[in-house]
């Protein structure tokens, strides 16, 4: 079809339109402007003035009292189009109260202000209950004004305040970039979603952001690409008056982002897992995220119910995917907003475009500002980010686990400090007590290592060979508290501290606590009556330890 | 050759000197009454005397007896027939006399000193018309009705006293009373050659050592005429040459209360001016200076009056030869016949008559550039006839007649002249069915018409002036095939729709044009398939003359080709 097909003109009503049985075609400004420019130097038209005008390629005017309806920006694009004389001419009313809502038969019809004709129905919104009316003076339409239409009393709604007056602006937002595949591209502007009547893929399109004389919030809009298993992207523009408003947006597939959604909806719904995100602006969360620096604040929590940081990410990504109308905070408590538009925890954070909360690369977890994680799974001690609300980077440090497969329940377990590496030895003489113990407190004479686990066994040689193991629950300097009687040592004795130290409840134990700081050469014993005692040396590196036993039957035990 | 200037009529009847006057025998001035008359010589217009009257708290008649061989007959076929008494009259106790009811000041002309006369009120000390008492000259025509009933049988036809009746009724020092010359007549004739004939006319008139002919006189500047004055005679033996310019010429009034009025004294057709010639002598009238060609300055201003149908007739009719000519004059107020020769030679360039009587040029005087306002005639300011002969002239406020009046049917021509603010620009006066009168305007803008006689009868203006709009780009090359709109500012009336013309970018449409028209011009060009352009939009006024306008177009470099 034409462009002739599928555009209206309404010479009584001086309105621009869609036809009634049009076509999905959509029309450049460019060409609705070369189409009217054609139909009006017809010499049966000279007597109609000439609705538009351009002032560059992509920036034309509705002139001399025209209007244009919405139903055809909406088919046109590349070109931006503001208005002329729509001030003290064209009014805007918001409706409500018993509001049944017209339809296109009333369109140039007379609508009444209190049973009285103010001027003829140019467009309406039944969805924002907006009618546009041309009053074709400043007066308003005062608010609680009882509204129909002549001639259609079924027709109603009351003036929801008074009616504004003013010129509109279409502005073209068009996008570009690298995109996967043909997104849906959505647009939040003023805190809502636009109704999209664009197709997937890049779009060029006309949006509204001016209306009877007011900026929609300022001309701003946000156009977000986020299709689950992509990357996401989004852009913030305040587009401008005239001609094309690039909005530049890139997306690719996710590669840790590939599994099936209803599945990752099962691991944050308490289906599979709880994986769950909690905010507090007010009172933010504190957390020690053991790099020497103490507690740091976050907004955000991220409790990761034990699992793995892959399927957090996965669950962060389906929270903020296109459709998501997961309720998330953002810049202060119950500041609400659906996941979908969500882009960080706070408006002056740098967001994170291609996922709010944070990317995963490498198996880790750069967490966006102002969120930290809670319950990691054992794996991840090491594999996250964070950037606490102040904007500094927090790394963990560098906990390394201690492991020992291979065994089976009841198995007691022991890894040591070796003498030298490969002796098979327990070094005991690992401290040396530092004079008179305190009470509840062991002080050795050296200060305790970082690799020493949060919690364990000091295990104290007396002078003659005897030892005693004591749990502490915490140590400090060079202090381990454990529960002990003041002076029971001179402290002429030494004492060892394993890493780990303990009975085995399944097939293997571990410790998570420690810090890597050096190698250090360490020695495994496990023992149980019915196999024999199995020792290997190892060491404890940057990557951690993890030895298996092997469980040999002690084929003499009886 | 100077003017040759005589009072036309009886002439000089008294002097107001001891002697007696005019050579009529047994003529002498007298008193009756209270009071004490005499010469003197301190009081004087005319020559070195006036004839006096102390009324010190008395009345009394102070008169000129003409004498009884030499009554004068104003009476119908009379031989004063038509002739006027102009008196000189000096009063300078107008606060002593007997109010108006109690007949303070009057003049009295009698047929008999005592018992048969009739008398004109023109003072009394409650209201003097606006008259200080200072001389004035009193302009009567006895045969109009007295202020009170005659006294005793007065006949008009054998007037034989002329004078004052005074009543005091207060001390007054000295005389209070005086009588100059006095006259009777029509008016003056004037003869000769003069390049400043009204001045020398004047000047004559109002040399009172000599004379006070009251016809003429002066003050401040302005002349004021009482009469009529006849340029040129039938009876001339020599051509006549009256020129000048710049002069302000009143028609006077004198008026006398008539028991309920200040009424005139003067017959209301007495006023005017009147060309004669003689079949082998020419008259020659000229006023102004004529500017370029067709156009002129520097007229005199002739003014009538309320009281009087001042008549002016510019037209001898005896010698072809005569010619008047009129530039830049002003005729206003003049409400009797107004004449101007059916002559083509005679000229009325920049002429303008305002509030007078219609026009009736007559045969064909030339008219240009004249304006015809605030007619009094219930007709129209102007009457058509076959021959006229007018152009590029104004139609200005007639709303009393029309502006141009058409007694015969047919179709006629209109060249320049406009009209506003008239209630009729034309008037259709022919008989019930005529047909249609046919104006057709060129440069003119007539647009209302009256018609005396309905039935039958139509008018046709038709006013056919181009509307032609040139259509051109930036470059200043026509542009062929662009729309072209023309329409009325006033209610949007399209006026034309056209395409420029290949050749020359022209639109064009004739138009009927009856009063200038604004108007907005819409001129686009913007087809797919050949240079497209902006929309051009101008204004512009449709004058009698037509509109040409020339719009540019601006090629769209937005619009897709």
């Amino acid at each position: 079809m034409a462009i002739a097909d599928d555009v209206s003109i309404d010479y009584i009503n001086k309105i621009i339109g869609r036809d009634a049985s049009p076509s999905t075609t959509v029309y450049t400004v460019n060409a609705l402007y070369s189409y009217l420019m054609d139909t009006f130097d017809e010499l049966t038209q000279l007597d109609d003035e000439v609705p538009m005008s351009a002032q560059t390629p992509t920036s034309y005017t509705m002139t001399n009292g025209w209007y244009i309806r919405e139903n055809l920006t909406q088919f046109l694009e590349t070109g931006a189009i503001q208005t002329s004389g729509y001030l003290d001419d064209v009014h805007t009313l918001v409706l409500d109260g018993t509001y049944a809502g017209p339809d296109e038969a009333n369109i140039g019809t007379q609508v009444t202000d209190d049973a009285a004709d103010i001027g003829a129905l140019l467009d309406y919104d039944n969805t924002a209950q907006k009618w546009f009316i041309r009053v074709g003076s400043s007066t308003v339409i005062a608010d609680n004004s009882v509204m129909s239409i002549n001639g259609d009393a079924g027709v109603t709604g009351d003036a929801s305040g008074d009616s504004t007056t003013g010129e509109t602006i279409f502005a073209n937002p068009y996008s570009l970039g690298s995109i996967n595949g043909s997104p849906s591209l959505y647009i939040y502007q003023n805190g809502s979603v636009i109704t999209s009547w664009w197709s997937a893929g890049h779009f060029d399109i006309l949006i509204k952001v001016k209306d009877s004389g007011t900026d929609i919030d300022s001309k701003v809009i946000t156009v977000f690409a986020r299709e689950f298993a992509e990357l996401y992207s989004h852009f913030e523009i305040t587009l401008t008056t005239a001609g094309q408003n690039a909005v530049p947006l890139g997306t690719s597939l996710d590669l840790n982002n590939e599994t099936a959604v209803a599945t990752v909806e099962d691991w944050q719904d308490g289906t599979t897992y709880s994986i769950a995100v909690a905010y507090n602006f007010a009172a933010p969360y504190q957390y020690d995220i053991g790099d020497g620096n103490g507690n740091q604040s976050y907004d955000c929590q991220i409790d990761a119910n034990g699992q793995t940081l892959d399927k957090v990410y996965e669950v962060c990504k389906y929270w903020t995917r296109r459709t998501s109308t997961k309720q998330l905070e953002y810049n202060t408590d119950s500041n609400f907003i659906n996941g979908e538009a969500y882009i960080s925890a706070d408006d002056t954070y740098s967001p994170v475009v291609v996922a709010p909360f944070g990317t995963f690369a490498g198996g880790k977890f750069f967490g966006a500002q102002g969120i930290y994680f809670t319950n990691l799974h054992g794996d991840d001690a090491q594999n996250f980010q964070l950037i606490d609300n102040g904007g500094t980077t927090r790394n963990p440090p560098n906990y390394q686990a201690f492991t020992v497969g291979g065994l089976a329940s009841g198995d007691r377990v022991g890894v040591y400090e070796e003498t030298t590496q490969g002796s098979g030895l327990v070094d005991k003489t690992q401290y040396s007590l530092s004079g008179a113990n305190a009470l509840n407190t062991i002080t050795v004479s050296t200060a305790i290592p970082v690799d020493t686990p949060a919690t364990g066994s000091i295990i104290v040689v007396d002078d003659d060979g005897s030892e005693v193991a004591y749990a502490y629950s915490a140590w400090s300097g060079s202090d381990f508290t454990v529960t002990i009687s003041a002076a029971v040592y001179s402290g002429s004795e030494t004492a060892y501290v394993p890493y780990l130290y303990e009975e085995s409840s399944g097939s293997n134990v571990s410790e998570t606590t420690t810090i890597y700081v050096s190698d250090r050469y360490v020695v495994t014993k496990v023992r149980k009556a019915g196999i024999l005692p199995f020792v290997t040396s190892g060491v404890y590196s940057s990557t951690g330890y993890s030895g298996t036993a092997i469980r040999t039957t002690d084929s003499q035990y009886t | 050759m100077a003017l040759t200037i005589n009072l036309e009529g009886k002439g000089i009847i008294a002097n107001a000197d001891a002697s007696p006057d005019t050579a009529m025998t047994g003529s002498a001035w007298n008193e009756v009454g209270l009071g004490t008359d005499s010469f003197t010589t301190d009081t004087f217009l005319y020559g070195d005397t006036s004839f006096a009257g102390a009324y010190s708290n008395k009345n009394g008649y102070q008169y000129y007896d003409i004498g009884s061989a030499n009554v004068l007959d104003f009476d119908t076929a009379g031989t004063e027939e038509g002739q006027h008494i102009y008196m000189w009259i000096h009063c300078p106790t107008i606060g002593l006399l007997q109010t108006k009811a109690n007949k303070g000041l009057t003049i009295r002309l009698g047929s008999d000193l005592t018992t048969d006369y009739r008398e004109f009120l023109i003072a009394g000390s409650d209201d003097a018309n606006g008259w200080n008492g200072g001389w004035k000259c009193f302009v009567i025509d006895p045969t109009k009705t007295g202020s009170v009933t005659d006294t005793g049988t007065f006949d008009v036809g054998a007037i034989r006293y002329f004078g004052v009746w005074i009543d005091t009724n207060a001390i007054a020092k000295g005389d209070n009373i005086f009588i100059s010359q006095i006259a009777v007549c029509k008016g003056i004739r004037v003869t000769g050659t003069s390049t400043t004939g009204w001045k020398d006319v004047v000047d004559y008139c109002i040399d009172y050592p000599n004379r006070a002919w009251g016809v003429f006189q002066e003050r401040d500047g302005i002349y004021y005429q009482f009469g009529k004055a006849n340029i040129g005679s039938t009876a001339q033996a020599a051509n006549v040459s009256f020129a000048d310019s710049g002069r302000i010429i009143q028609f006077g009034i004198s008026e006398y209360w008539n028991g309920t009025a200040w009424v005139t004294l003067a017959d209301i057709d007495y006023s005017g001016i009147e060309l004669q010639d003689h079949a082998s002598y020419t008259t020659t009238f000229s006023d102004g200076v004529i500017v370029g060609t067709d156009n002129g300055r520097s007229g005199s201003v002739i003014i009538g009056n309320d009281n009087h149908n001042v008549s002016l007739d510019l037209y001898g009719g005896n010698n072809a030869a005569s010619l008047t000519t009129c530039y830049g004059t002003i005729f206003k107020g003049l409400t009797g016949t107004l004449v101007m020769g059916n002559d083509s030679n005679h000229l009325f360039y920049g002429v303008t008559i305002n509030k007078c009587h219609q026009f009736d040029p007559v045969g064909a005087p030339v008219i240009r550039n004249c304006t015809f306002s605030e007619t009094i005639d219930t007709d129209a300011a102007l009457l058509w006839n076959a021959n006229i002969n007018i152009q590029d002239s104004k139609f200005i406020a007639n709303t009393l007649g029309a502006a141009f009046e058409y007694p015969i049917q047919g179709t006629y021509s209109q060249n320049g002249l406009t009209y506003s603010g008239n209630t009729y620009d034309i008037l259709y006066s022919d008989d019930a069915s005529s047909g249609i009168l046919t104006i057709n305007a060129i440069d003119s803008n007539p647009s209302t018409s009256e018609i005396t006689n309905t039935t039958g009868n139509s008018v046709s203006i038709v006013n056919s002036v181009d509307i032609d709009v040139y259509v051109k780009d930036e470059d200043n090359n026509a542009i062929p095939g662009a729309r072209v709109g023309v329409y009325k500012t006033s209610d949007n009336t399209q006026l034309m729709l056209e395409e420029s013309a290949v050749s020359t970018g022209l639109a064009s449409e004739s138009y009927n044009y009856t009063v200038d028209t604004d108007i907005y011009i819409r001129v686009r060009d913007s087809s797919i398939g050949s240079t497209r352009y902006y929309p051009g939009k101008t204004t512009g006024t449709i004058l009698s003359g037509g509109f040409s306008g020339t719009v540019v177009l601006i090629k769209d470099r937005i619009v897709n080709t």
